[in-house]
């Protein structure tokens, strides 16, 4: 056990002797305000470590660019980050307006030694999670996921022997979430049936007059509902890998890959109304004794056109990946190439609505015959695809130091 | 109690009548009853075959035909097929504008039985009714039935009953037994019942009784709250998108729709026209007569549900600040009952003309009775309202999201009236109104 390792275990309220005895310890810190949130996050990260912007990544850009009085989320987001990770003061009006965060819960483990020999999650759309290692050894098959989670991750010494899992480049992976699927656009409503044809009628009392008319055509059914935009991604969010002492292994060689979250699918555009059922003949008349002809049914409405799918979502921008290794070793390091997170795809067109109903015949007067069936409406036809998310998000940098 | 001992003339009146019926003298001679279906090309003709009155009592029935109930209905339609019904027994004149109208009718239809001999049995009901199938008609033309019976015993509670046909009854000796104690209801008296047709014969299509209204629709639930979408952060969550609070309210719910109205009950079955020639009644006789009650209207529908509102959305514990949960929507108001449909009137009714010899008046007794209106049917209840959707959760208790109201409960719909009753038929005994049985 380092001095580094005790020291961390201790200000994360772990006990060294179970540490000691080979116990990995996971537990839910609750950080009380946000100085002790930055003395447990800046316990082994020297002052000097992380200078300029470039090493702050987005999150300091952010900062750079915001006034005292900008209120907005990420503009606080920035000034914390830039107190926390690069000693930039942090104001009275700013430590007001976090203060409803705190207590702060944080995730953090502890373990003088681990292994893995499969995919590790260390932590998946949730709050801060702080992880305090001894050794990790990197076995074949395994790999480190975070997903969508910002994180403190300090070993004193890593050894990677093996590969990552089939399918899997990296052995370290800082990535964000695909937007999520979204709703369907509103079904169109079902198109109004056609009208009654006229009633037949009497020309005198008990002499038969004019047969019943045929009944009016549905309405056509109304177009389906535009689908739901695409939700955006979830970002991958920054993360701080610390190396204390070395890395080894066979290869001893560490891939760090960062990608943010893209776009998700637009929603499916909304089914086009049915078409109304045509309006029913109008009925013969008994006239006395005799009676007129019922008039035909008219013929369905025509089904409405499906919606339009709905927009993809929006690719967001990553967060930055600061690994530091010990001295002259930062060539086992390898950093992927960066890729986007691409805007989603437009949802798919909606299905055309479902053909009227014909109209029904009406009955005939006395002795008279009934008026026949109309005809059908035709469907409508599928809605247009909807369009590509605007923006692709940019991806984070991974920066290698050396310690 | 003797049965086969009709005189010369009542036999050969029986022949006579079988033989314008067209049956067959020796099947009948040897005691089969026959019955046949005719048709009668003409009023005239229809008038030797099925009528059985000298000149004096034509012209005396001509007279009381048209009487109050039946004069007041003669510009309906049912006024043509009276006039020609009092052409047909009567030989009274008939226009050409009745001649026309009735040409749709002709030829008539006609049952005609004959028998030498018959006894009912007690309590048992010799149905003598026939309906249009045996032409291919519909139910609405007007049949006739022609009785010719020699001997005609009722036992206790026996009867002869036609149900809505047009009845030419030629009988030369009936004999109605009485119970062994007094009868203390119609029913239990030996009897000639003249019924209605056991379906309403107005201009309306279906059932008697009005079809209940179908119940409202129910009303849609509203939609719940979106859901923020939310974006973890180095202190904690953040909104991914620019807050609308207003998009974390649950909708109201949509009011349940509005019962159907019931429809209304039709008329009652109508009794029609009776011609019964009794050349010798022994025992105590009742004439029953009554028409059809009118439908029942149907009940209106109940209303339709009202929606339930739809939950908030769950607030949340951002950067920006505690957001509260969003407001319950509130829920969709009950649908109107549906109003009761109005009763249908009671079947109207002919007259019945009823000859014995002068002698056995005293042996017959008329119960004729006013026909019944249909009850009109009842409001429908109104649809209960939809409930109030959940408030959303909040990141504490002070920013949990208020609960939607309820919705109210909608208005009953209004009752049916009542239909009319149709006064009850008129007996004519020998030409002057029957005594009232009394029991």
């Amino acid at each position: 056990m380092t001095e580094r390792f005790i020291k961390m275990a201790n200000q994360l309220g772990h006990s060294i002797e179970h540490l000691r005895a080979g116990h990995e310890i996971l537990t839910a810190i609750s950080v009380p305000d946000v100085d002790i949130l930055r003395s447990m996050l800046r316990n082994d990260l020297p002052s000097s470590t992380l200078e300029g912007p470039e090493d702050a990544g987005e999150l300091a850009n952010l900062y750079l660019q915001s006034e005292e009085d900008d209120v907005s989320e990420a503009a606080i987001l920035g000034r914390v980050s830039a107190f926390i990770y690069d000693d930039v003061p942090l104001s009275d009006a700013d430590r007001l307006r976090i203060q409803h965060l705190f207590p702060m819960e944080v995730t953090a483990l502890s373990a003088d030694s681990k292994t893995i020999s499969s995919p590790w999650t260390v932590g998946n759309s949730q709050s801060l999670v702080v992880i305090n290692l001894g050794t990790l050894n990197m076995e074949n098959g395994s790999c480190i996921y975070c997903i969508h989670t910002p994180l403190q991750f300090t070993v004193d010494n890593l050894v990677r022997n093996g590969a990552p899992p089939s399918g899997t480049t990296f052995d370290i992976g800082i990535v964000g979430v695909t937007g999520g699927t979204v709703g369907t656009g509103i079904a169109g409503g079902t198109g109004g049936p056609g009208g009654v044809g006229t009633a037949g009628d009497c020309s005198s009392p008990g002499i038969a007059g004019s047969a019943g008319g045929r009944g009016q055509t549905g309405s056509v059914g109304a177009t389906g509902g535009v689908g739901d935009q695409g939700q955006d991604g979830l970002a991958s969010l920054n993360a701080y890998i610390t190396i204390n002492q070395q890395i080894s292994g066979t290869p001893g060689i560490i891939t760090v890959f960062t990608q943010s979250g893209a776009g998700g699918t637009g929603g499916t555009g909304g089914t086009g109304g049915a078409g109304g059922t045509g309006g029913p003949g109008g009925s013969g008349k008994t006239c006395g004794c005799e009676g007129t002809n019922g008039g035909p049914g008219g013929t369905g409405g025509n089904g409405g056109v499906g919606g339009t799918g709905g927009t993809g979502g929006n690719g967001v921008p990553g967060g930055n990946v600061i690994v530091t290794v010990p001295g002259g070793q930062t060539s086992q390091i390898m950093a992927l190439p960066v890729l986007p997170a691409l805007p989603g795809r437009g949802g798919t067109g909606g299905g055309g609505g479902a053909r009227g109903p014909a109209g029904g015949g009406a009955g005939g007067g006395k002795n008279a015959s009934s008026g026949g069936g109309g005809g059908e409406g035709t469907p409508g036809t599928q809605g247009p695809q909807g369009a590509t998310g605007a923006n692709a998000g940019a991806t984070g940098t991974i920066f290698v130091k050396q310690g | 109690m003797k049965i086969n001992d009709l005189q010369h003339e009542q036999l050969q009146e029986f022949y006579v009548c079988a033989d314008k019926f067209g049956h067959d003298l020796a099947v009948l001679q040897a005691g089969e009853e026959i019955c046949t279906y005719i048709t009668i090309p003409t009023l005239s003709e229809a008038g030797r075959i099925l009528t059985h009155l000298n000149e004096a009592q034509r012209k005396a029935r001509a007279a009381n035909f048209f009487n109050t109930a039946v004069a007041a209905r003669r510009r309906l339609g049912q006024g043509v097929h009276d006039r020609g019904e009092a052409s047909v027994i009567t030989g009274s004149d008939i226009s050409e504008h009745d001649l026309q109208g009735l040409s749709n009718h002709l030829p008539l239809r006609a049952k005609v039985v004959s028998v030498l001999h018959k006894t009912v049995r007690a309590g048992e009901i010799w149905d003598v009714s026939v309906r249009g199938e045996v032409w291919d008609l519909d139910d609405r033309e007007e049949l006739y039935v022609g009785l010719n019976i020699g001997t005609l015993v009722l036992e206790p509670g026996a009867s002869v009953a036609v149900q809505g046909n047009v009845l030419s009854f030629l009988c030369q000796k009936i004999i109605a037994i009485a119970p062994a104690n007094p009868a203390q209801n119609y029913q239990e008296q030996s009897r000639i019942a003249i019924l209605p047709t056991p379906f309403s014969v107005d201009f309306s299509e279906g059932p008697l009784h009005g079809v209940p209204g179908k119940a409202g629709e129910n009303g849609e639930n509203g939609s719940d709250g979106k859901p923020l979408r939310l974006a973890q952060s180095l202190l904690g969550k953040r909104l991914q998108q620019p807050l609308d609070e207003a998009t974390l309210d649950g909708t109201p719910g949509t009011n349940g729709g509005p019962g159907q109205a019931g429809t209304k009950g039709r008329n009652g079955g109508m009794a029609k026209l009776a011609d019964i020639i009794l050349r010798s009644v022994e025992g105590l006789l009742l004439i029953f007569a009554q028409a059809g009650q009118g439908g029942a209207g149907g009940h209106g529908g109940q209303g339709g549900v009202g929606g339930d509102g739809g939950n908030g959305a769950a607030g949340a514990k951002v950067i920006a600040g505690l957001i509260a949960g969003g407001r319950g929507g509130v829920g969709g108001t009950g649908g109107q009952g549906g109003n009761g449909g109005n009763g249908g009137n009671g079947g109207i009714a002919s007259n019945i003309f009823l000859i014995v010899p002068p002698g056995d008046e005293a042996k017959v007794k008329g119960l004729a009775l006013p026909s019944e209106p249909g009850s009109g049917g009842q409001g429908g209840a109104g649809g209960s309202g939809g409930n109030g959707g959940r408030g959303g959760d909040g990141p504490d208790e002070q920013h949990v999201g208020v609960s939607g109201s309820s919705g109210q409960t909608g208005a009953s719909g209004l009752a049916g009236r009542a239909g009319r009753g149709r006064p009850a038929p008129a007996i004519f005994l020998n030409e002057k109104l029957l005594e009232m049985w009394e029991k």
